[in-house]
C-alpha cells in the first residue's frame, strides 16, 4: 500500500463528497434493512415458533400408536437395531387440550426419564448419558422439568393463576403448578394422560435424528434469516412399521414464521444488492472524474492494482463507518416496527441495542464492508467495455429464470426473480434508453430535445444507478400488486367466512338448544375440531354441519355427506386432488373420505380438512377410542339489528371473554394482516430511497463532466434558469427511462410473487389482479425520486454554465 | 541505452490503416537529449507512451538496455514489468495536469520514491525544488501554482528518484515564452546534473534545435 495515494484518495473523496457520501447513505440503508430484517425476524420467529422448540427433529407415530408401540420401538433401539442407529433420543409425548378458567390450554405431557439409550427407565440421570438435556433442548433455560413428578404441571404465571382460582385444580384432578414463562402447559407423561382423560394413550414418541445437515442450515439461518426455509433440514430416516415425521411438518407455524422471514430476508439482500451497485456506480463515477490523474499516475509506475487498492482502502473506511450508522438506525426502525405491529415486548427475544449479538453486528460489518468495496475491486472489470460478456450473462440470466420458474421451489422462485432483475439491468434499461434516443425527435423545444438525447446518451454511463432505480420501482409495483391482489382475495374470503353474527368460544358445554329462544336469532352452528393424520402428515380435522349454505362459504356448491373439503396447504403439501380418497387416522381409527373440494384458507399455515360432522361416528371403532373433540366454537347468525342485544345476553350467560362479535373478528384479521406486510412495505421504501441515492450520485458526477457544455451554452445565450431547466430535464428523462422499465418488471415480480413464490411458501394460491394504483403510485414515486435526486446537480450545473 | 526499432500502434479507419507514428528508429544514450519534432497529430505522445510501456505496440519493438542489467525488451514485457521499468528508470514531465491535485507540492515530489519503495526523505525533495527555485511551495497544493510553477516541480518530481531517462510531453506548451524559456532551461540544465537522457516530444523548433538529435515525425 502506497501511503501517499491513500492521503491522495482520501483528500479526493474530502474535496468531492457527493460520491463517498451516496456510498454512506447506501451501505448505511442496506445494512440498516439487514439489522432491521434480522431483528424483526427473530421476533416474528418468537411468536409463531411452537412453544416447546424441543431437540427433537422428528416425530414417530403409527396408525394405532400406543404404549405398547414405544416399548417395542425402546426394546428394539436398545437392542441396537440397525434402522434406528442414527437415532440418539427418544421420548414418548401425549398433547392436548384442557379448560382452565374457560379457556382450553395447550398440554404436553412426556416422559422425561425415558431418554437414555443405555440405561433402564428411572435409573439414571436423563441428561448426563445422552447429550439431550431435556432441561436444555425441551425447554431452554429453565431446567425446571427436572422437577416433573407426578401431579405436578409447568405453567405460566397467568395459568397458574386461574388454576389456583379453580382450587388447585384441572380437570377436577389437584395439581400443583410451577410458574414458568411458557406458552404450553408441560406435564409428566401419567399426569398429562390423567389430566386429559387419556390414559394408557400416546400421540407420539419423538426422536433426535443426527444430522450434519441441520447444523449447517442453522449457521446458513442466523446469516440470513429465512434463506434456509425452503430447504429440507433433515434426512428422515425409516423406521419399519412407523410413520416419520420431520418436527417442521408437524410444526406449521415455524414454516410460516419461515416463509415470511425468507421473504423479507430476501428484500434485505435486495437492499445490499442496491447497494452495492451505488458503491459500483460511485466507484465508476470517481474513476472516470479521475481518469487523467490516474493516467498520470500509471505513468509515474503507478500498477492498476495499486490504484484500485487504493481506493479499496477509501470504500473499506465508507464501508465500517456506514455499516455503524446502517447497525445503530437498523436498531431504531426494528423497535418502531415491533412496536408498531404489536409484536415487541412479549415475543420480542429482546428489543434495542441489548438485542444486537455478534452474528448481526458481524453480519451487518461484513455485509457493508464487502458492498462498498466490491465496486473498486470490479470497477475495471466493468461489463461496459465487454459487451459479448453482458450478452452472455443476459442469456444466462434469462435461462436461470425460466429453469427456476419451472422448479417451482421457493429457493428457485426466487433465484429466478433475481436472475430476471439481472436481464433488467443488462438489458432492458439499455434498450429503454434506446426508445427515448428515437422518442428526443419527438420534443417540441430544443432544449427539451437536447435534454432527451443527452438522457439517452448517458443512460449507459450511469445503467446500474438507473438498473437500481428500476428494480426498487419495480420491486415496489410487484409488492404491491402482490399485497393488494391478496387483500383482494383475503377480504373476498373473509365476506364469505364471516357471516354477520357472534360467535361464542370454547363451547364444549353449550347445548345448542338451549340458544333457539334468543331475539332476532336466525341460525346457529357448531364447530368442533380434533387432530388427525393422513397418510403423508398431520392434518387439523374441523367438523360443522355441512350443508349448502356452510360449503358455499368455501366455494363449494350443494351441501356434503360423506366427502370433505382440503384446505390450499393440504391439497399442495400432500399432493392430493378433488376426487382423491384420503385415509384420515384419528384415535386409531382409519376411514377412508374422498375429497370434493379444495378451498383457499389464506393466513392458515397448517394443513386443514373439513368433514361434515355425520361422519363423526365412523371414528369409533376399531382403535383406542373417540377422537378427542374440542367443540370450540358456536356461531350465531343473526338480523344485524339483533346482534348488540344478543351480544349482551349471551355475554351475560357465558361471559363477555367467550363472545365476540365478527365484525370484530373481521377488522382484527384485517388488522393482523396489514401489520404482516408492513414490514415488507417499509423495506421496499427503504429500497427506494437507496436507489435514490444512488441516481442522486451518479447524476452529480454526470453533470459535473458537462461543465464546458453548460458554458458553452451559458455563452451563447443560455440562462441560468434554461440550464437547470436543461438538466432537469434530461434526470426527469433518465427517470423516466429506469420507470418505463420497472413497470414490466414490476408485473411480472407480481406475476412470479403470485404464481410461484407464494404457493411455495404458504401454499396459498393468489389471483393476480393489476390494481391501477398499485402500479401508478410507486411508478410516480420513482420518479418523484429521480426529480429530487436530479434536481440539486441540476441546480450546480447551471451555476457551472454561468462560471 | 534506449532503443527504439519501428514501434507503432495501428489505428483502423474505415478501409484504411493508419501506423502511428511513421517508421521511426532511433537509440539515446544515457546524458543525451533527443527531440522527437512534429506537429500536432504526428504520433508524438504516441511514441512516448510507447517507449514509457503505457501503450504496446503493434508492430516493432521498445528496447532498454541499463548498465549491469540484462537488456529489457519494453515492447514484449508483462504489463507487470512495464510498470516496474517504468517506476525505475523513466520520469515523466507532462503538458497539462502535471501534479497529483490531492498532494501538495513536497508530497508529489516525493511520490517517485514511495512507489519505488525508497525512503520518503523530504529533505531530498526539498533539496530538488530548491534547486529549481520552488521550495517555498512545498506545502501548498498544485492549484495554488502558476502554470511555470506547475512544470517546475513537475522536474522535480521526475528526476528525483534518479531515472535513467526523463519523458518530457511538450513541457511548455502551456506556458508563456518567458516561462517556456526558463523552464527548458531548468529541464535541460537538471537533466545534465542528474546524468540522464532526456526525450522530449515538441512542436516547437526552438526547442528542437537544443537537442542533441532531433527525430522528425511527420
Amino acid at each position: 500500500m502506497i501511503p501517499l495515494l491513500v492521503k491522495s484518495q482520501l483528500r479526493f473523496a474530502v474535496r468531492h463528497p457527493v460520491g463517498p457520501a451516496a456510498s454512506f447513505v447506501g451501505v448505511a440503508l442496506a445494512v440498516l434493512a439487514i439489522v432491521t430484517v434480522h431483528l424483526v425476524s427473530q421476533s416474528i420467529r418468537a411468536g409463531l415458533e411452537d412453544p416447546v422448540v424441543g431437540g427433537h427433529t422428528h416425530i414417530v407415530s403409527g396408525d394405532t400408536f400406543g404404549e405398547v408401540d414405544y416399548f417395542e420401538l425402546r426394546r428394539r433401539w436398545r437392542s441396537g437395531d440397525d434402522s434406528l442407529d442414527g437415532i440418539q433420543a427418544m421420548l414418548p409425548m401425549i398433547e392436548g387440550f384442557v379448560s382452565i378458567g374457560g379457556q382450553p390450554r395447550r398440554i404436553i405431557g412426556f416422559d422425561p426419564l425415558a431418554v437414555c439409550r443405555s440405561c433402564g427407565v428411572g435409573e439414571d440421570d436423563p441428561g448426563s448419558t445422552t447429550g439431550w438435556r431435556p432441561d436444555g433442548d425441551l425447554y431452554p433455560g429453565t431446567g425446571l422439568d427436572r422437577y416433573l413428578v407426578d401431579d405436578v404441571v409447568i405453567a405460566s404465571p397467568e395459568t397458574a393463576a386461574d388454576v389456583e382460582a379453580d382450587g388447585s385444580t384441572i380437570a377436577g384432578i389437584p395439581v400443583a403448578v410451577i410458574e414458568s414463562d411458557t406458552g404450553v402447559m408441560l406435564a409428566d407423561l401419567p399426569t398429562a394422560q390423567r389430566l386429559l382423560g387419556r390414559q394408557g394413550q400416546l400421540d407420539a414418541v419423538w426422536i433426535s435424528a443426527a444430522s450434519a445437515r441441520l447444523t449447517f442450515l442453522d449457521r446458513l439461518d442466523e446469516l440470513l434469516p429465512g434463506i434456509a426455509a425452503s430447504l429440507p433440514r433433515y434426512a428422515d430416516p425409516v423406521i419399519d412399521g412407523y410413520t416419520v415425521t420431520a418436527k417442521d411438518v408437524w410444526n406449521p407455524s415455524r414454516r410460516f414464521a419461515d416463509a415470511i422471514v425468507f421473504n423479507l430476508g430476501m428484500l434485505s439482500l435486495l437492499c445490499l444488492l442496491m447497494a452495492a451497485f451505488i458503491a459500483f456506480q460511485a466507484s465508476v463515477s470517481n474513476a472516470a472524474r479521475r481518469r487523467t490523474e490516474h493516467q498520470r499516475l500509471l505513468a509515474l509506475g503507478a500498477s492498476p492494482g495499486i490504484l484500485q487498492l487504493t481506493a479499496c482502502t477509501e470504500g473499506l473506511i465508507i464501508g465500517a463507518l456506514g455499516s455503524v450508522a446502517g447497525l445503530a438506525l437498523g436498531t431504531l426502525l426494528a423497535d418502531a416496527l415491533l412496536q408498531s405491529a404489536g409484536v415487541g415486548a412479549a415475543a420480542s427475544p429482546g428489543s434495542g441495542m441489548a438485542s444486537l449479538d455478534a452474528w448481526i453486528v458481524g453480519k451487518a460489518l461484513v455485509g457493508g464492508l464487502l458492498v462498498s468495496a466490491l465496486g473498486p475491486l470490479v470497477v475495471r472489470s466493468s461489463p461496459h467495455s465487454r459487451p459479448r460478456l453482458r450478452v452472455g450473462v443476459g442469456l444466462l440470466a434469462a435461462v436461470v429464470a425460466i429453469g427456476g420458474l419451472a422448479n417451482g421451489s421457493l429457493g428457485a422462485a426466487f433465484v429466478a426473480l433475481f436472475a430476471i432483475i439481472l436481464v433488467q439491468v443488462v438489458h432492458v434499461v439499455p434498450l429503454a434508453g434506446a426508445a427515448v434516443r428515437h422518442l428526443a425527435a419527438l420534443g417540441r423545444s430544443l432544449t427539451a430535445r437536447s435534454g432527451l438525447r443527452a438522457a439517452a446518451e448517458r443512460s449507459g454511463e450511469i445503467r446500474l444507478a438507473l438498473g437500481a432505480l428500476s428494480i426498487a420501482v419495480a420491486v415496489a409495483i410487484g409488492m404491491d400488486l402482490m399485497v393488494e391482489s391478496l387483500r383482494r382475495d383475503f377480504t373476498a374470503m373473509l365476506d364469505v367466512r364471516l357471516w354477520e353474527g357472534i360467535n361464542l368460544s370454547d363451547a364444549d358445554d353449550v347445548d345448542i338448544t338451549t340458544l333457539a329462544d334468543l331475539p332476532g336469532l336466525r341460525q346457529v352452528r357448531r364447530y368442533g375440531d380434533f387432530r388427525a393424520r393422513l397418510e403423508q402428515g398431520p392434518v387439523d380435522v374441523r367438523v360443522a354441519r355441512l350443508d349448502a349454505a356452510e360449503t358455499a362459504r368455501y366455494g363449494f356448491e350443494g351441501p356434503l355427506e360423506e366427502r370433505g373439503m382440503l384446505n390450499e396447504v393440504a391439497a399442495r403439501r400432500f399432493g392430493i386432488e378433488v376426487g382423491d380418497t384420503v385415509t384420515v387416522t384419528a384415535a386409531g381409527n382409519p376411514v377412508d373420505i374422498p375429497v370434493a373440494h379444495v378451498f383457499r384458507d389464506f393466513g392458515a399455515p397448517a394443513p386443514r380438512m373439513i368433514l361434515p360432522a355425520v361422519l363423526l361416528g365412523s371414528f369409533e371403532g376399531t382403535g383406542t377410542g373417540s377422537p378427542a373433540i374440542r367443540w370450540h366454537r358456536v356461531s350465531i347468525l343473526a338480523a344485524p339489528e339483533a346482534i348488540p342485544r344478543l351480544t349482551a345476553v349471551l355475554s351475560e350467560r357465558f361471559g363477555a371473554n367467550r363472545v365476540s362479535n365478527r365484525s370484530a373478528v373481521r377488522e382484527l384479521a384485517m388488522a393482523v394482516f396489514d401489520r404482516t406486510f408492513a414490514v415488507s412495505r417499509s423495506l421496499t421504501t427503504v429500497a427506494l430511497l437507496v436507489a435514490a441515492v444512488g441516481l442522486y450520485a451518479a447524476l452529480t458526477a454526470l453533470q459535473a463532466g458537462r461543465a464546458p457544455e453548460f458554458r458553452l451554452l451559458s455563452a451563447v445565450g443560455h440562462s441560468r434558469a434554461g440550464l437547470w431547466r436543461l438538466a432537469l430535464s434530461e434526470a426527469v428523462a433518465l427517470g423516466g427511462i429506469a420507470v418505463f422499465a420497472a413497470v414490466p418488471l414490476g408485473i411480472v415480480m407480481a406475476w412470479v410473487l403470485c404464481d410461484f413464490v407464494n404457493p411455495a411458501a404458504f401454499g396459498w394460491t393468489i389471483d393476480l389482479q393489476v390494481v391501477p394504483s398499485s402500479v401508478v403510485v410507486p411508478a410516480l414515486v420513482g420518479l418523484a425520486g429521480a426529480v429530487a435526486a436530479g434536481a440539486f446537480p441540476a441546480y450546480r450545473a447551471s451555476f457551472r454554465g454561468q462560471a | 541505452m534506449l532503443r527504439v526499432l519501428g514501434a507503432a500502434k495501428r489505428f483502423e479507419d474505415g478501409d484504411t490503416v493508419r501506423r502511428v507514428p511513421g517508421a521511426v528508429e532511433f537509440d539515446l544514450a544515457p546524458g543525451r537529449v533527443a527531440a522527437l519534432w512534429g506537429p500536432s497529430g504526428s504520433g508524438k505522445s504516441t511514441l512516448l507512451n510507447l517507449v514509457a510501456g503505457v501503450l504496446v505496440p503493434d508492430e516493432g519493438e521498445v528496447r532498454f538496455e541499463a548498465s549491469g542489467e540484462d537488456p529489457f525488451l519494453v515492447s514484449a514485457a508483462s504489463e507487470r514489468q512495464r510498470v516496474r521499468y517504468r517506476r525505475r528508470h523513466l520520469g515523466f514531465v507532462f503538458q497539462f495536469f502535471n501534479l497529483v491535485p490531492t498532494l501538495t507540492v513536497v508530497e508529489n515530489v516525493l511520490l517517485p520514491l514511495e512507489l519505488n519503495r525508497r525512503p520518503t526523505d523530504r529533505q531530498v525533495a526539498l533539496a530538488r525544488l530548491d534547486a529549481l527555485g520552488v521550495a517555498e511551495c512545498a506545502e501548498r497544493f498544485p492549484a495554488t501554482l502558476s502554470g511555470g510553477e506547475q512544470q517546475r516541480v513537475a522536474i522535480a518530481r521526475a528526476l528525483v528518484h534518479e531515472p535513467a531517462i526523463v519523458l518530457a510531453d511538450e513541457p511548455t506548451g502551456n506556458l508563456d515564452a518567458a516561462n517556456a524559456a526558463r523552464v527548458t532551461d531548468l529541464l535541460w540544465q537538471a537533466a545534465a546534473n542528474a546524468g540522464c537522457a532526456l526525450l522530449v516530444a515538441t512542436h516547437s523548433q526552438r526547442i528542437a534545435e537544443r537537442a542533441d538529435d532531433v527525430i522528425p515525425l511527420a
